[in-house]
């Protein structure tokens, strides 16, 4: 009954109520679009670089972070490895080995990360025929390198042409080699594409006389896991001589980054929200200024307060249901786009964008935890902004209200 | 008058003195050098964790020729420096190439030891780019020396703000030398032990380099064999040949 009559009351006076009903939809429509965007970002980024390439999690030789030399490496034995396999939450593992050393081509010099890794396992933790631009893939055993295309552009590298390495191997000897370039990588993130250059592992133990050693042992997680509950599970099971770190751990900055650029994010939507709240209170004074006559009608003629007050909280939740489900569908469409064509910058911007290590794209987050997130905050408002026609009648005195 | 005098003596005797003191620098460096030299040598690299051995064979004639070999590790034979006056070349025999090291890693460590490429070079800038001062004497290991103290050129280009050198009275060898940054803190230590006849020459046979900021390196030098004024064909310091190089 009472939700039949607040039902009516809505569509008793159409432009009142759609004014009020507009004033939501925008306001959820433009949170939606706003956090879809950041966060879309901030996944992306987490995705290209530590996803794909980091890993969630990594085993070093202790001090290994602080120093990252390939005198810090370790022994690989099958059953540290396994150990960590069982490891609740670990999706896979795989081993890398890397050194800094000098490349050259022609009369070019570059300094270059040189990575061992096992190809099979990489392909597990992210699909690397998408980052191939050119060339083949490493097989297990290749003696030919994969390098980003930052070094291909810097050299003008063909694939078939010979990259020379010089540098430091294990324990002070000398790593000196020739390698034909068998494919260019994008991987996806402009530091990486500057300094990367791949092996397979057996063939980098070779070039650095490091045998039977890694620098990195990568874990992926399982989905929605934690890094923090693998980092402490294996840190239990083993010894001193292992350092553990999350990617959170190991790459500060892309955290701090977040963190920074997403609390600039939620001031704007703070003030997103400011506006709108009053907005909305705005139409509900009206609305309630309005309607008093109508309510010392109501009241003098027998109907209790607090069945009034009741209809007048239906109203609201009707409203803004109506408004924030209208936002989110109309938001959707925009979103999805957006995820599926992520924005471009400006080709005037893009350089600068990846000179900080980012990709210059933008794509929006698709999870449904938005605009479910923003639908019951504005929902809550509107809760709340319902107060103030709940406390007129509250104090109403249909007497009053009533003379004109 | 009489104080004319004594600092007319004074004078001459710090003039005398100073003449000397560049007369025992040359002397010790003409000793270590001689006409040309072959010599085999042992380096160890010292690391608290680990350590590296591996061998050459030098030759060098005057101050501004000199070729090195490395005969072990078996990873690493067959690798040649090659010093050309100021120029330093790197033959790699996996690569069958040579590199001329560019300016950008003359501070660069000599294949991982505690020595720089520089340090390989700049073998004669202790008599030209110095000037020197014996300032004392003092003992080291049972040897009488003289302690000398030297100072960078205004003009040189070196690293060091000071050394301090001992050279043994008797037959001129350099014992131990500290090497001091421009703020005149001392960095690096450098002191010859065992002392050998070599040929007709008694010379330290091992020679131990200390960075003093880092604890637990150090790098030895140990000569197997040293001869002095040897016949070395001309054509050992030259890039073309550095391959045939055995």
């Amino acid at each position: 009954m009472l939700i039949r009559l607040a039902w009516r009351n809505i569509w008793r006076n159409k432009k009142r109520s759609i004014i009020t009903i507009t004033a939501i939809v925008i306001a959820v429509f433009l949170a939606i679009l706003m956090r879809s965007m950041q966060l879309g970002m901030y996944d992306n980024m987490i995705q290209n670089v530590v996803g794909s390439y980091t890993g969630h999690v990594q085993v070093h030789s202790n001090g290994f972070w602080e120093e990252q030399t390939i005198d810090n490496a370790f022994v690989y034995n099958d059953s540290l490895i396994q150990k960590i396999k069982k490891t609740e939450y670990v999706a896979g593992t795989t081993k890398r080995i890397q050194s800094g050393c000098l490349s050259s081509y022609g009369d070019l010099s570059k300094f270059v990360f040189v990575t061992g890794i096992e190809p099979k396992k990489e392909q597990l933790l992210t699909d690397w025929n998408k980052r191939l631009i050119d060339g083949q893939l490493l097989q297990t055993n290749s003696n030919s390198v994969n390098v980003g295309k930052g070094i291909a552009k810097y050299y003008n590298l063909k694939i078939g042409d010979t990259l020379i390495f010089i540098g430091q191997g294990y324990h002070g000897m000398q790593a000196v080699g020739a390698y034909p370039v068998s494919g260019i990588l994008d991987m996806k993130n402009p530091n990486l594409n500057n300094t990367s250059v791949f092996m397979s592992l057996p063939k980098a133990q070779d070039f650095l006389s490091a045998n039977n050693l890694m620098t990195h042992l990568v874990i992926n997680k399982k989905q929605y896991s934690e890094e923090a509950d693998i980092v402490a599970t294996i840190k239990k099971q083993l010894n001193q001589d292992y350092e553990i770190m999350s990617w959170q751990e190991m790459m500060p900055e892309i955290e701090t980054i977040i963190q920074a650029d997403s609390a600039g994010g939620l001031i704007m939507i703070f003030i997103l929200y400011m506006i709108i709240t009053f907005g909305i209170f705005g139409t509900v004074l009206m609305m309630t200024q309005e309607r008093k006559y109508e309510f010392g009608v109501v009241i003098s003629i027998g109907m209790k307060k607090t069945k009034l007050m009741v209809a007048m909280v239906y109203e609201t939740i009707f409203l803004s249901a109506i408004g924030i489900l209208l936002g989110i569908v109309l938001s959707r469409p925009i979103v999805l786009y957006f995820y599926n064509n992520p924005l471009e910058f400006p080709t005037d911007q893009v350089e600068m964008m990846e000179n900080q290590g980012f990709e210059a794209v933008i794509p929006f987050m698709s999870s449904y935890d938005i605009p479910i997130t923003h639908g019951l905050i504005i929902f809550f408002i509107s809760l709340i902004i319902c107060f103030y026609p709940i406390l007129t009648i509250y104090k109403l005195n249909p007497i009053k209200a009533m003379k004109r | 008058m009489k104080h004319f005098v004594s600092i007319f003596f004074i004078l001459i005797t710090h003039l005398s003195h100073a003449q000397s003191a560049l007369e025992v620098v040359q002397k010790a460096d003409l000793k270590v050098r001689g006409k040309s030299s072959y010599s085999e040598m042992t380096i160890s690299i010292v690391r608290p964790k680990w350590q590296k051995v591996m061998t050459m064979k030098n030759w060098s004639e005057g101050n501004d020729f000199a070729v090195s070999l490395v005969t072990s590790p078996a990873k690493e034979k067959g690798s040649v420096f090659l010093k050309r006056e100021n120029e330093v070349w790197n033959y790699l025999p996996s690569l069958e190439r040579t590199i001329k090291l560019p300016p950008s890693m003359m501070t660069q460590s000599f294949m991982g030891t505690d020595l720089t490429n520089d340090d390989l070079v700049k073998q004669s800038s202790m008599v030209v780019d110095y000037t020197h001062n014996i300032i004392g004497e003092e003992d080291i290991r049972g040897l009488k020396c003289w302690k000398l103290e030297l100072f960078p050129k205004d003009e040189a280009t070196v690293v060091w703000g000071k050394l301090m050198v001992w050279i043994d009275q008797n037959d001129f060898m350099q014992l131990k030398v500290e090497f001091y940054d421009e703020d005149l803190e001392i960095v690096n230590l450098m002191e010859g032990y065992d002392v050998q006849l070599f040929g007709n020459k008694k010379l330290p046979s091992k020679i131990e380099f200390i960075p003093l900021d880092d604890e637990g390196n150090k790098t030895i030098i140990e000569y197997k064999n040293w001869k002095f004024d040897v016949e070395i064909p001309s054509n050992y310091f030259t890039t073309q040949y550095v391959s045939r190089l055995k």
